[in-house]
């Protein structure tokens, strides 16, 4: 295996460099994207399964993030038994190490010291054919992940969320949270997860993303050594081809909790990341409620009707959601800022935005952006979201595609997508 | 590289004091920055009763106007250059967070003054702001990990030390009694220049910014800002205090002792890496994540920390959580781990990995603008020099096992914590 892998050195295909990115191409379909940030001496590796909850069949929802947690037990090179587990080999040499699971993908990653970067690469590696997790492992597992689910059952925001999201989808996966349901998580089995992992975690379905203070052909020797030698998935990987029948009415929905104060979230069905209208609708709800000045900001919060305004814009593979999420004041009803919400979207489908309104609000994305690519490990996070809705440059288009958007397209997009029968308006009422 | 090259510091013959560090960041640059004040200023000043929301409300109504601009005009300013830009309240400083592009500097620089300056705190935005705070107290009697913190706090200490927290009912009531007149003069007596302290980090190539500093900053008020002495509680409260809060899925745990000590002790060292050892903040290899979490599987999370020892005399506190039904068993857990530490030692290999861990992980901490802008300014305005970055990273590495096991025995006494749930969590 070795040997074909020493091989395949001079077959690491460049595919192309921009916007200071090398994308390659390993035989076996892995995806490896480098870029080469010297600001400090650190350097940041991402693995991006191309798997998360969307792709959890019913019965076993839960079933990617429970796996996320398996994938820290013991691997083929890295386990308890020859004193070299996954977590206490990156964290004792300086490593900031996590993954996380979403809708779209599953990503594991480390923010280490720039001479350490073989381990990092070694560990993923090794990892991504070479999990060994057990049923002992899942048993004592269990309750940790029950442990996350029943602490975000405390978040009303959360709590809100997931039924905003159950009522928008009718079908599509993204009705459930990434965590799953109690039951289902109660009842996975090591065997699905195994299978789970068989089906998914494979080169092929998968981006390594390396930036930092690494030389290129220091990288490209690693990551043919590490790996080069992995087999590329015997089948193909599954696609989940759900699609989410179109909405034809406006739907609601009411829970009730003693949580201290209301929360009302207006979520409309939004295209996904790499549509061409979804610039624009960043523009519009920044418009509407990101900013000191946003209008929703002015009028519900800085008129003391709410506490706070904030927006959810899910970056997602497939059509999904957009919400504004407020947190109510005083004896302000949920009804009332609901149909301030709307008047706002009404008036700026019926006379559009104000060119200080649309500059303002570009300039602010603009900062975020430059944010989201404030050193290696946070622009590796940006790509890492960017990979899971299909294409790794939306990290680095935003900013070309948020200066080319206009007036125009703001009202064009609030016409198409804030309308009536699109929409789901979710309430929180405090019984306390 | 060391932190020592990356960050340049320049004091003003004003007292102000000005870092900076270039880093290429697509044109933007980090801000934060501090004068002296904070929630113990406010105590002192209005007689301990409502200090620490009399801080946290005059950090708030910073940017509701000035005498120059309203606070829609402040608004639009500062959207307009797409700058961000908050204030905050600690235990004894003003701290203002921005971010900024490198064009735009100078403009939000001139703000911050402004606002510095000329705040005019308006009765009508007072008004909103008790209805903004109102609901966010009333979000806070149902955060069941807020909740623990305050009744910890308030058993570790007694009244009017920095650490003990207002409870949330204390924190409503004041906030009802803080009038405009007193926010005015609270803002009269609580900025000065003499403790000023800046941190930039970003694209600053080329960019003036001594010039900007001195000719913006030294038309604050210069005026000694005498802040209180803390006082030193050392005592033990060994108790489980309850806090219920119903409808709630998972009851959050702390478990505290006080030390006595601050950061500036000898013993302080051995014992951070000591409580690194069982619970490493944030990470895997805590003893504690180690057993209560992957090998019993009762806890998502259980960190520990040495809290508000640069301030005060600290507490160590160790936090988690559970589900009703195994919060005996993980309370347990955690208690046997730490008698276990205390009884047993540590183990060589482990001492030697979290000591090489520390000094590892030190370099990787700082990795993008705003965290670099945070350490530095809170090394220098802890009174440190900057090589202090450097330097403590290496002291840790000269740390012996025996020093270690030391400080913990001397200031982590199993039998003396103090433990506090709040959630469902019965009687």
């Amino acid at each position: 295996m070795q040997k074909r892998a020493i091989s395949q050195t001079s077959i690491m295909q460049k595919i192309r460099t921009i916007y200071g990115v090398t994308e390659y191409r390993l035989p076996n379909g892995l995806r490896v994207l480098y870029r080469e940030i010297k600001t400090s001496p650190v350097v940041a590796v991402c693995v991006t399964y191309h798997v998360g909850s969307r792709n959890e069949a019913p019965g076993h929802t839960g079933a990617t993030h429970i796996l996320e947690h398996l994938m820290f037990k013991d691997s083929k090179k890295f386990n308890k038994k020859n004193g070299k587990s996954i977590t206490d080999h990156l964290e004792y040499l300086g490593a900031s190490m996590n993954a996380t699971t979403s809708l779209d993908r599953t990503n594991y990653y480390e923010l280490l010291p720039a001479e350490r970067l073989a381990e990092a690469l070694a560990m993923e590696a090794d990892r991504m054919r070479g999990s060994l997790f057990t049923d002992a492992d899942l048993l004592s597992e269990m309750p940790v992940v029950r442990n996350e689910y029943e602490r975000s059952r405390n978040n009303p925001y959360e709590m809100l969320n997931e039924t905003v999201m159950e009522t928008t989808f009718s079908t599509h996966p993204y009705r459930i949270p990434t965590i799953g349901t109690k039951e289902d998580i109660e009842h996975s089995t090591a065997a699905t997860l195994r299978t789970f992992y068989n089906t998914f975690y494979w080169p092929n379905n998968a981006t390594l993303a390396v930036f930092g203070d690494a030389r290129r052909p220091d990288l490209e020797a690693m990551v043919v050594k590490y790996f080069g030698s992995i087999p590329s998935s015997p089948n193909s990987i599954p696609t989940m081809n759900t699609v989410e029948p179109a909405q034809m009415k406006h739907r609601t929905c009411t829970i009730q909790k003693p949580v201290g104060i209301s929360i009302v979230e207006l979520a409309y069905k939004t295209p996904p990341c790499n549509h061409e209208d979804y610039p624009a609708i960043a523009t519009l709800v920044t418009i509407l409620a990101g900013g000191f000045s946003a209008r929703l900001q002015r009028s519900l919060v800085d008129s003391g009707l709410a506490s706070d305004i904030h927006i959810m814009l899910l970056p997602t593979i497939d059509p999904s959601s957009t919400s504004l999420i407020v947190s109510l004041a005083g004896k302000t009803k949920p009804e009332t800022v609901l149909s301030m919400i709307r008047a706002e979207i009404a008036s700026i489908t019926k006379d559009g935005v104000t060119h200080p309104e649309l500059r303002s609000a570009k300039t602010r994305i603009l900062g975020q952006l430059s944010q989201e690519r404030d050193g290696a490990m946070n622009e590796i996070s940006t790509v890492s979201e960017a990979i899971a809705a299909g294409d790794w440059t939306l990290a680095y288009r935003g900013e070309t595609q948020i200066k080319a958007v206009t007036r125009k397209d703001v009202q064009r997009v609030a016409r198409t997508y804030c309308i009536q029968s699109q929409e789901t308006a979710g309430i929180l009422i405090n019984t306390l | 590289m060391k932190y020592t090259k990356r960050i340049q510091k320049h004091v003003f013959s004003w007292g102000g004091t000005l870092l900076t560090s270039y880093t290429p960041l697509l044109g933007y640059v980090s801000i934060v920055g501090s004068v002296a004040g904070g929630t113990q200023f406010a105590r002192a000043q209005s007689n301990d009763t409502t200090g620490d929301t009399l801080a946290q409300m005059h950090a708030a109504m910073l940017m509701e106007g000035t005498s120059k601009h309203t606070k829609q005009q402040l608004q639009i300013l500062l959207d307009t250059i797409g700058a961000t830009l908050t204030f905050t309240s600690t235990a004894d400083r003003l701290v203002f967070n921005a971010r900024v592009h490198t064009d735009h500097l100078k403009t939000l620089l001139s703000l911050l003054v402004e606002i510095l300056t000329c705040a005019t705190f308006p009765e009508h935005e007072l008004a909103i702001l008790r209805t903004h705070m109102s609901s966010d107290l009333a979000l806070e009697t149902q955060d069941t990990r807020t909740q623990a913190t305050i009744a910890l706090t308030r058993a570790l200490y007694a009244p009017g030390h920095w650490l003990r927290d207002d409870t949330t009912q204390e924190a409503l009531l004041a906030m009802k009694t803080i009038s405009r007149t007193t926010l005015i003069e609270y803002h009269r007596t609580a900025i000065s220049r003499d403790s000023f302290v800046m941190s930039i980090v970003g694209d600053i190539k080329n960019v003036p910014i001594q010039t900007y500093i001195d000719t913006y900053f030294k038309k604050l008020s210069s005026q000694e800002i005498i802040m209180p002495m803390s006082t030193t509680t050392h005592v033990y409260a060994p108790q489980l205090i309850k806090t219920q809060i119903q409808d709630k899925s998972s009851i959050d745990y702390m478990i505290a002792i006080t030390t006595g000590i601050t950061d500036k002790h000898i013993d302080y060292p051995a014992l951070l890496l000591g409580i690194n050892i069982l619970a490493r903040w944030g990470g895997f290899t805590g003893r504690l994540m180690k057993t209560t979490r992957e090998t019993e599987g009762l806890t998502y999370v259980a960190y520990g920390r040495l809290a508000g020892f640069s301030i005060a005399d600290g507490y160590i506190s160790i936090w988690s959580s559970f589900a009703p039904e195994l919060f005996e068993k993980g309370r347990a857990s955690i208690n046997t781990q730490i008698t276990k530490i205390i009884t047993e030692g540590i183990k060589t290999e482990e001492f030697k990995k979290h000591r090489a861990m520390f000094e590892a992980n030190s370099r990787v901490l700082c990795a993008d603008s705003m965290s670099l802008a945070r350490t530095a300014h809170e090394t220098v305005m802890r009174r440190r020099p900057l090589s202090y970055l450097d330097t403590f990273p290496q002291q840790i590495l000269t740390l012996t096992k025996k020093q270690v096991e030391s400080a913990l025995r001397t200031y982590l006494i199993p039998g003396c914590m103090t433990e506090s749930a709040a959630g469902p969590v019965s009687n």
